[in-house]
């Protein structure tokens, strides 16, 4: 790693940051890191979904309570810093790793699209 | 014991569950049970029934030698099957099982008041739980005073040779299996009095309704606490003799992809979860890992437990489509613990009815179906199937207790063996809402719901509650709870003029509280109250609010009795005619200084309407 202007702690801090920010539609540089992450109105489904969005950066498996056990950003930034390599977060915002990976399947089927509302749905049939 | 055992898909000679299992321990001893699927993918050794009978026969031994028949056990785990194991082990010794919701670290404060609560209203006196979770619950021991009085047995630390010293306490099927503490606020929890019968009869209900048959696989991560995980998710593969994967809630919540792929991976047919799983899977599950899901072989993708959203479904099947997921397979169903579990679920193979009403009628109590494309004044509320085999589903007039017209909505009232003995030691509640009559016909008694609907072509339609129940994500919240936790928050805050609703937006509920200040409190920091107010609801609710209105004094309405009018304070709200010292929504078209401003643009263009003419 050539980048070391920043430390691992304030690149996990500046990656949950701008995702806390996203998911409860807030300005980024409101969140203040020492406060609880309850603060700022994340509940218990939103925190764990957070840790799956970790998880599919830095590829490992991590607690689901994490952010019960480091309830602010300060604290679980330095949890994952100490205990995992999270380079990778510093790397891509929000491009998680399995992405880049499997650009093999490029066959990847798109999502139909329907743009007559709700269409076929309405009505009965066996 | 009847020893008589059919295969899947027809009714079992078994009246209780310790019958069922002991038989399948018999006749299949090497059957499939349960596969614990550890952090949600890989799959654990799975459990056979022979397996599954011992422990918990060792489990009843060990209960029986503390002579515990007929005493209340709690049953705290992580999700697994050691839970199964323990519901079944009280079961066999006549104990009756509470599954609750374990206590975890860092969110005690949310866990304890309730799980104490419970202790105290049902007088448990038995816990059935793992090691850390006893640890965990020790280290908050002064705070817990009935913490020393209850037995706490670690069931992995129980000898399996005690399987041998089990007697059958011969439990007849009207005795009581379990109490479901789904409903009642914090502050008093009711436990739903489940018997033998109840559950055994419904899972036959639902082995029929949701077409299970012998090729049904089982795949689930509703909590063992809640009904829908317990009767649906767990009991009827046991029932039916069929395989079941159990993934933990978390894994779920944290990689909703790993449910799909467990769907696709062991071929399940029959899937729970309540709207916002669904939603969920649309927003974290990406375009390239749908192309290596098969959803193929799911066949009922039950959808019940909070308000399902017709547009999340449309978007579920649109999106999931490519995989195999058919609409056909959506199972919409309406159920309460009260009632064991469903009243209502979609046949299998047929499509989910929707249907597109007016608005202004709904408003009126009354059902005007008019065309879904229609850009105004229509909602579209999707339906929650037909009636389960035999329950009967009275329309009633909630006021009046007489049976409404065809095109009319009312509460919906259940009568069928599935609906429980009532609530545990509460006589009174207990009579106000399972001994319903029909004042017209004197039919009855039938068990009030609390939820209001109406009948279409056979199908059922949820509308609304009566009661200020509010459900978000599954999970049920009483706005009284809600309100005295924000009014513990700073002493400017009105006791008991405060008001906690949900509205709709955007076809999720979210949560609204306004809260009366004090007139004479004084310079109070508005922005620092409410950022409190956000975190409290945060940590001891686990919601995340909507909306906060800190509002001048007079905004609260009660009735004579001093019941707070949720209401009309609602309606207020949304329509903007509370008087406010501060407030924050995260939509701010409700907030007042976007109203104002909105007012002005109105007022000027009505100004400019009528000068044209």
């Amino acid at each position: 790693m050539s980048n070391l202007s920043m430390s691992n702690q304030t690149v996990v801090e500046n990656w949950l940051k701008s995702q806390l920010a996203e998911q409860l539609s807030l300005d980024a540089d409101s969140i203040n890191v020492s406060e609880p992450l309850t603060r700022y109105g994340l509940d218990s489904i939103d925190a764990v979904t957070m840790v799956g969005d970790i998880e599919d950066v830095i590829d490992e498996e991590l607690p689901s309570t994490l952010f019960w056990d480091y309830p602010t950003i300060a604290k679980s930034a330095q949890f994952l810093a100490d205990n995992y390599d999270v380079s990778a977060l510093g790397k891509t915002t929000s491009e998680p790793i399995e992405e880049l990976e499997d650009t093999a399947i490029a066959t990847a089927t798109p999502a139909k699209t329907k743009s007559k509302g709700w269409g076929g749905l309405f009505g009965r049939g066996a | 014991m009847t020893q008589k055992l059919t295969t899947s898909g027809t009714k079992t000679e078994q009246k209780t569950i310790i019958e069922l299992l002991r038989t399948r321990a018999v006749q299949q001893p090497k059957g499939h049970a349960y596969t614990f699927m550890i952090d949600g993918k890989k799959p654990s050794e799975p459990l056979t029934y022979e397996a599954l009978d011992r422990q918990a026969r060792a489990i009843a031994a060990q209960l029986q030698q503390y002579g515990a028949e007929g005493e209340r056990a709690l049953l705290l785990y992580p999700q697994g099957l050691e839970v199964i194991a323990a519901f079944c082990g009280s079961l066999y010794a006549g104990v009756i099982a509470i599954p609750v919701p374990p206590p975890e670290s860092g969110r005690l404060k949310r866990t304890l008041p309730r799980l104490r609560s419970i202790v105290k209203d049902a007088k448990a006196t038995i816990a059935l739980t793992t090691a850390s979770i006893f640890e965990l619950i020790a280290t908050v021991k002064d705070e817990f005073p009935e913490f020393e009085q209850m037995r706490w047995i670690d069931t992995a630390q129980i000898d399996l040779n005690l399987a041998q010293q089990w007697s059958d306490p011969l439990v007849h099927h009207d005795q009581l299996a379990y109490l479901q503490y789904t409903s009642g606020s914090t502050s008093t929890p009711k436990g739903v009095m489940l018997t033998h019968y109840n559950l055994i009869y419904h899972c036959h209900y639902l082995q029929q309704a949701c077409g299970y048959d012998r090729n049904s696989v089982s795949i689930t991560w509703m909590p063992y606490f809640h009904d829908y995980g317990l009767v649906e998710g767990m009991m009827v593969p046991l029932y039916n003799g069929h395989p079941c994967y159990v993934m933990s809630p978390f894994a779920f919540i944290k990689r909703p992809l790993n449910w799909l792929r467990n769907i696709t991976n062991y071929k399940g047919t029959h899937s729970q979860a309540p709207n916002f799983a669904y939603d969920l899977c649309l927003r974290k599950i990406k375009a390239k890992q749908i192309a290596e899901l098969d959803l193929s072989s799911w066949e009922a993708a039950g959808n019940a437990a909070e308000p399902i959203n017709p547009l999340v479904m449309a978007k579920f099947v649109e999106t999931f489509s490519a995989c195999g997921f058919k609409w056909e397979a959506f199972a919409p169903s309406y159920g309460l613990a009260e009632n064991t579990l469903l009243a209502t679920t979609k046949p299998k193979g047929t499509k989910p009815v929707l249907l597109a009403v007016e608005t202004a009628a709904m408003e009126r109590n009354q059902v005007v179906v008019t065309d879904p494309e229609k850009t105004e004044g229509v909602r579209i509320i999707a339906g929650c199937g037909q009636k389960v085999c035999d329950t009967e589903i009275a329309i009633a007039n909630p006021d009046t207790s007489t049976r409404c017209g065809e095109n009319e909505v009312g509460e919906i009232w259940i009568k069928d063996p599935s609906v429980a003995q009532g609530y545990w030691q509460r006589p009174d509640v207990t009579k106000a809402t399972f001994c319903a009559y029909l004042e017209d016909t004197k039919e009855g008694p039938f068990l009030r719901t609390g939820d209001m609907g109406f009948i279409h072509e056979g199908e059922l339609f949820i509308t609304g509650r009566i009661k200020d129940l509010i459900i978000i994500r599954g999970t049920n919240h009483y706005p009284q709870d809600i309100e005295w936790s924000v009014q513990e928050l700073h002493p400017a805050l009105r006791s008991d003029y405060g008001a906690a609703f949900s509205i709709e937006d955007k076809g999720e509920e979210r949560l609204v509280v306004v809260q009366e200040v004090e007139r004479r409190s004084g310079e109070i920091d508005t922005e620092q109250v409410i950022a409190d107010i956000r975190q409290e609801i945060a940590e001891q609710h686990e919601i995340q609010v909507y909306g906060v209105v800190l509002a001048k004094p007079g905004n609260i309405l009660k009735t004579a009795s001093g019941k707070i009018q949720r209401r009309a304070c609602r309606d207020k709200f949304l329509t903007g005619t509370l008087t406010t010292v501060a407030d924050w929504c995260e939509n701010p078209e409700f907030s007042t200084k976007f109203r104002s401003l909105q007012g002005e643009v109105e007022s000027l263009a009505e100004k400019l309407t009528t000068s044209k003419s």
